[in-house]
This record gives structure tokens, sequence and C-alpha cells, in this order.
């Protein structure tokens, strides 16, 4: 019994996986065979590539219509759409919103204190804003993130709110996060080859970017699916997604980017760099997802 | 409450014989595939005309701002009737009754519509940011790229002000019913239009043509970008505590009214009861 469980089960994952990467592919290859580059397009062009943003979600959805799962928003196999603060659990809602912001604020602290030469007191000049103005950046941030969320929610609503608590449930939590990485790196792929992150200009181009951005994906994944289980829900993770993506931080804005292709030979570098704080941040939400037996439960 | 939800979804989900979210997602379909087939930096010769400034303006890219206001527009207007509509259909339904004989608590009927409206603005603020982003990746760069950029930076705003009105029409319609609430918006809105013909009537229009100026706004947005962004993010959540306050009035006078509905029945002779 267990073992048709296992199997229907590893069918529905791969029903949601093929119509996710599919869905997202057909976007970034649109972009990309029309002649586009991530590294100096137009930002608003990118603005409409990142709505593949919303394919997880739109593949969560239609595999739930053919494999008849129904659309339970909240409880046991369900699509973890629901909201609740009781239990202390509004405490992942504010972990969500601030948590980016501290990691990224560190991350941004070490590139200074590794690359001093980076730092640019004049820096926000390059935004047209005043340097009384600046203290409102990581708020805009996220607000951004907090509200228009639903770019980063479709992602969550795939990855975290269907892929994960398969995964957990076939592999267990400590194989799921690994796997879960790689596959969520794996689907920014094509992106990563015209430039997304890291640009293109690195050795062992594009190859290196795509193992990077699995890795940064897995430990930002463990993360996210940690504040997921606890919340029972897949909001958290939705915002502190969209709060990451929006970057909000201070010292980003000192820090001068023309002079970092210079100073930092190696562009993936500089992101394995900013990054460091998040993989701590990871690995800690890692050992208490392996204590917690919330995850288990979540994907039963 | 998810069954309360769910219940207010269904009720505003039918416009006439199609379904909502289905209209809604063909739309948004539509509006992306005919935006990439016509994207204003074609172009096209017969499109292009000059503005004020001399600069050239894809009419391609026009029409595509026409709609998305619209669009803008026409979100709020539909969420605007949902209210009277998921109140006048738990009348007719007596739906508060069979709801009082739930398991819920005594705030939970209240909570719910007041969830199902705030849902529907993040929904529809979503929606049309999906439509902006499209709009502006698509746009020729000059006037009409900026003001689109402008009106999707205004689209909190628009949720902003959904909500306020949701703030203002709820605690009328749960409180006084469908008619007597439809009275006194319908009194307000000729109030409004009043004032409006009455304006066009004896006032001084060039007051208009002096202050009303979409150029200049949109180069004072351009100029205060950053404030402006503030202001637009921040007004559904200073909305959000409106929403809450009515809430809670909507709540006060509700269980208030229960209260004086029990205390007449205790007044009553044993006979009358």
């Amino acid at each position: 019994m267990e073992r048709l469980n296992e199997k229907t089960e590893t069918k529905r994952l791969l029903i949601y996986l093929v119509l996710s990467f599919t869905m997202a592919w057909a976007v970034f290859f649109a972009f990309i065979l029309t002649g586009h580059r991530w590294d100096g397009s137009d930002p608003n062009l990118e603005s409409f590539v990142g709505l593949g943003m919303l394919t997880p979600l739109l593949a969560h959805i239609l595999t739930r219509m053919i494999t008849g799962e129904g659309f339970a928003m909240t409880g046991m196999d369900s699509m973890m759409m629901g909201i609740s603060f009781k239990n202390k659990k509004w405490l992942f809602f504010l972990f969500a919103i601030f948590a980016p912001w501290i990691y990224l604020e560190i991350g941004h602290a070490l590139i200074l204190l590794i690359y001093p030469g980076l730092f640019d007191p004049d820096g926000f000049r390059q935004l047209g804003i005043s340097k009384s103005r600046v203290v409102f950046i990581p708020i805009i941030s996220i607000l951004q993130g907090t509200m228009i969320s639903f770019a980063a929610l479709g992602e969550e609503g795939g990855w975290r709110g269907y892929m994960m608590p398969k995964l957990i449930k076939l592999m267990g939590t400590k194989k799921a996060v690994l796997a879960g990485g790689i596959i969520w790196g794996l689907w920014h792929a094509p992106l990563t080859c015209v430039g997304h992150n890291f640009g293109t200009d690195y050795p062992g181009f594009p190859w290196l970017g795509i193992l990077i951005m699995c890795i940064s994906c897995t430990f930002l994944g463990i993360a996210l699916t940690y504040i997921t289980v606890k919340s029972g829900s897949i909001w958290p993770a939705a915002i502190m997604h969209a709060v990451n993506n929006a970057n909000p931080s201070i010292l980003a804005v000192f820090t001068n980017v023309e002079k970092a292709d210079e100073i930092i030979s190696n562009s993936i570098l500089g992101f394995v760099i900013l990054d460091i704080p998040m993989v701590i941040l990871g690995i800690i939400c890692f050992v208490l997802l392996c204590k917690d037996k919330g995850a288990e439960k979540i994907s039963r | 409450m998810g069954g309360l939800l769910y219940k207010d979804f269904v009720s505003v989900n039918r416009i006439s014989k199609v379904k909502l979210t289905w209209l809604l997602a063909v739309l948004t379909v539509f509006y992306i595939a005919l935006r990439m087939a016509f994207p204003g930096t074609a172009d096209i010769k017969a499109f292009l005309a000059e503005n004020e400034d001399g600069q050239a303006v894809n009419l391609i890219d026009s029409f595509f701002l026409i709609a998305l206001g619209l669009f803008m527009v026409g979100i709020l207007g539909l969420m605007n009737g949902w209210v009277a509509r998921i109140v006048e259909i738990d009348d007719k339904n007596k739906i508060r009754g069979y709801i009082s004989a739930l398991p819920l608590g005594k705030n939970a009927y209240i909570a719910s519509k007041y969830i199902f409206m705030a849902v529907s603005a993040y929904v529809f603020m979503s929606i049309s940011y999906i439509w902006s982003i499209s709009c502006v990746a698509f746009c020729r760069e000059g006037m009409i790229a900026d003001a689109a950029q402008i009106l999707g930076g205004f689209i909190p705003v628009f949720a902003g002000f959904s909500l306020f009105l949701a703030a203002i029409e709820l605690p009328l319609f749960i409180l006084l019913g469908k008619e007597k609430a439809m009275l006194i918006k319908v009194a307000f809105i000729m109030l409004i239009a009043f004032g409006i013909i009455g304006f066009l009537f004896f006032g001084d229009l060039s007051w208009v043509d002096r202050h009303v100026n979409i150029a200049a706004f949109v180069k004072w947005c351009e100029k205060y970008r950053m404030e402006v962004a503030i202001v637009s993010l921040l007004s559904p959540l200073v909305v959000m505590i409106l929403y809450y306050g009515s809430y809670r009035i909507t709540c006060y006078f509700a269980g208030r009214r229960k209260a004086n509905a029990k205390h007449f029945l205790k007044c009553l002779p044993t006979t009358c009861r």
C-alpha cells in the first residue's frame, strides 16, 4: 500500500515538475531566442520575464486539476494558502519581513570589509537621491516585498506549496531539501546562461553559475521550507522571497558596482561573499528542521 | 471561516453567465498576447505621432495604457459593487440566521466580509501589476512609458482606495441592510454628481486648465519618485488601520443591536414572546 502511495506521489511530482519547467522555460527561451541577454537589457523587459515566476503556482494548480487532489487551502495535503497568527505564528511573518534585510546588510558589510576599495560614500547619487533619503531604501524594499509579493508567491506556491511536501514525503527532510534546492537552481538555468545574477564574464561560465545558483537555492530553500513548515502557510516564504529579491540593503547603495568588475576579478565571488550570512541562516534552519518533526507531518 | 469566504467568492464569481475568474484570466492572457504582438518599440509609421515637446509617441502604447487605466478603474467599480452583492445574497438566503447556529466566534460573520474584501483587493492589485508590467515592458521609451510606469506605481493607491470605500460601505450594509445602505450610497453619489454639475455650470472652468496638467504631474512624479513610491506603498497600510477600525465599529454596533434585541425580548410580557 505504502509502495503504491509512493508511486502515485512520484507520478504527481513528475507531472508538477514537467509542467513547471515547461511553462517557465518557454518564457525564458522566448526571451533568449529573441536575442535578449540579462546584462544590459531593459529592466522593464526583465520584470516581464520575471512573470515566469508565476509558473510554479500555475503548474501546482494544473497538477491538482490533473491528479484530482483538490484545492484545500489549509490542513494536510493542502495548498497551504491559509494564514494563521495563532501559537506565535506571527513571529514567522516578522522573520520573513526582516531576516533578508539583516542577512543582506551583513553580506554587503562583508564585501566592503574584504574589498574596502568598493566603498563609495557618494554611491547614493547613482540613484538620484539625497543622503538623508538612503534610509528609506530598505523601507521601500520591505514594503514592496510585502505588498507586491505575488511573483514570489507564484514561485513559493509551487516549490514550497507542492514540491517540498512531496519530496519530504518521498525521501525525508534531509534529502528533500538538497533535491529541492538543486531542482530550484536548475529551473533558473536558462536565465543563468544569459547573465542573470552573475553576468557572463566569469571563469567556468555558465556551469559554475548554475552550480552556485543550485547551492544558493538550497540554502535559501531550507530557510523558506523551515518557515513554511513552522507557520503552516506559504505566505511567510513568499514574503521572505520577495523581500530577498528586492535587496533591502543600505550598504548596497554605498557599494560602487562599476568598480566591482575591476576589484573583484570574478563576479561570482561577490555573490558568494554576499550569500555567506544567508548560508549560515540556512544551516541553522536545517538543524532546526531536522530536529522538528513538523516537516514530516506537513507532508502527510 | 474558510467556508464563509468561499460562499462570498461563489456569490460574486458569476457575472450573468460568465465566471469572473475565467473572464479575468482570459482578459489578462489576451492583453499580454496583444501587447507582445504589438510592441511600441516596433515603430510602425502609421501609429507614430509627435507630442508637444516633439517626442515621438507610439499610439499603440497609448491604447494599451488606456486599457490598463480602464482595467484599474473597472476593477475599482467592480469591487465597489461587491459589498452590496455579498450582503444582499446573505439577506435573501437568511445566511446570518444559519451562521448563528454554527460553532463560530460571534464576530466571524463580520470578519469574513472584511477579510474577503481585503483578499480581493490584494488579488486585483496583483493582476493590475501583471497588466502594468506587460504594458511597460513593450513601451517605446518616452512619455507613454513614463506615464505607464507612474500609473503602475499608483496601483497600491487604487487598492487602498477600494479598501477605503469598503471600510465605509461594509458597516452601512451589514448594520442597516441593503435597502437603507443603497439609499445612503445613492444619495451620496447624487450629491457628488450635483456638485460636479454645479461646478460645470457656475464654476471657474479656467481654474481646471490652469491647475490640472497631466504632463506637469508626470514630471512632478518623476522628480519625487522615491516619496511618491513610499506614499503609494504606504497608502494601503494606512487604510488597513482605518479598515480595522471600521471592523471594530461594525462589531461594536452589531453586538449592541443583539444586546438591545435580547433586552427588548426580556421586557416583553411572557405571553407576547
